[in-house]
């Protein structure tokens, strides 16, 4: 197993048996990798996008109201206008 | 330590005050690089040569095109992650059934190694593969083990 440059990835660590297999799965695939492929790994991590359900509320009234488009009838170019 | 209360003009919206901590500030961005994640250099993969190369000349040669400095790459889960699936190198807790030649990301990496020794490789897991979980919460994430 090479060395870890730097340790980034549990922020919140416990004992439980999904959070060893968690820490085993990503220790064992920078071994692995290194093994089979001769590269080292400098940092790992975990998915950090998250939505934040608290916040969607306020963000769920915004409505923007815009103005009617204007007609397109006048804006057609003159020469488009059929011709008497 | 600075403490900016940023007052929101939307109804409804509570007032959020954002820390900054002054004395935590010192590690600026130290580099540039890609992240190939969710099957997205999948493409690349298939490209033929001689423009494969050509691409990843661009993207990793040291003082010619990008010339990234690091590449992060997901360790592949065996699931669907908003636009495509990676394989992962360990479907079982059994370690003798590990394969580390499913997939790309390898081949990506080491890609980038040759061209630049010194770029920096990290690696992120999204999806997990089942036998992660023993609690039956799902994946960790969800499960907010992690």
């Amino acid at each position: 197993m090479p060395a870890l440059t730097h340790y980034i990835c549990v922020p919140r660590y416990t004992s439980g048996a999904t959070e060893q297999n968690a820490a085993t799965y990503m220790a064992e695939w920078v071994g692995g990798v290194k093994k089979h492929h001769n590269l080292t790994i400098d940092n790992v991590g975990i998915f950090n996008e998250q939505v934040r359900f608290p916040l969607l509320p306020p963000l769920a009234v915004v409505v923007v109201l815009l103005p009617p488009p204007p007609p397109l009838l006048p804006l057609l170019p003159p020469l488009l206008v059929p011709r008497a | 330590m600075r403490c900016f209360v940023l007052l929101s003009l939307l109804a409804g919206a509570a007032a959020a005050a954002y820390c900054v901590d002054g004395a935590r500030l010192s590690q600026p961005l130290r580099s540039v690089g890609a992240q190939s994640t969710a099957g997205t250099a999948r493409l690349l993969y298939d490209y033929v040569e001689p423009q494969r190369s050509q691409v990843l000349d661009l993207l990793f040669k040291p003082n010619f095109g990008a010339a990234f400095q690091h590449l992060k790459v997901e360790m592949g889960g065996d699931a669907q992650i908003s636009c495509g699936a990676e394989p992962s190198a360990m479907r079982t807790a059994n370690r003798s059934e590990d394969n580390f030649a499913r997939g790309y990301e390898h081949w990506l990496m080491a890609e980038a190694k040759k061209r630049n020794p010194q770029i920096a490789l990290l690696g992120l897991v999204f999806a997990w593969p089942a036998w992660i979980d023993t609690s039956g919460k799902g994946s960790p994430y969800v499960g907010k083990h992690l």
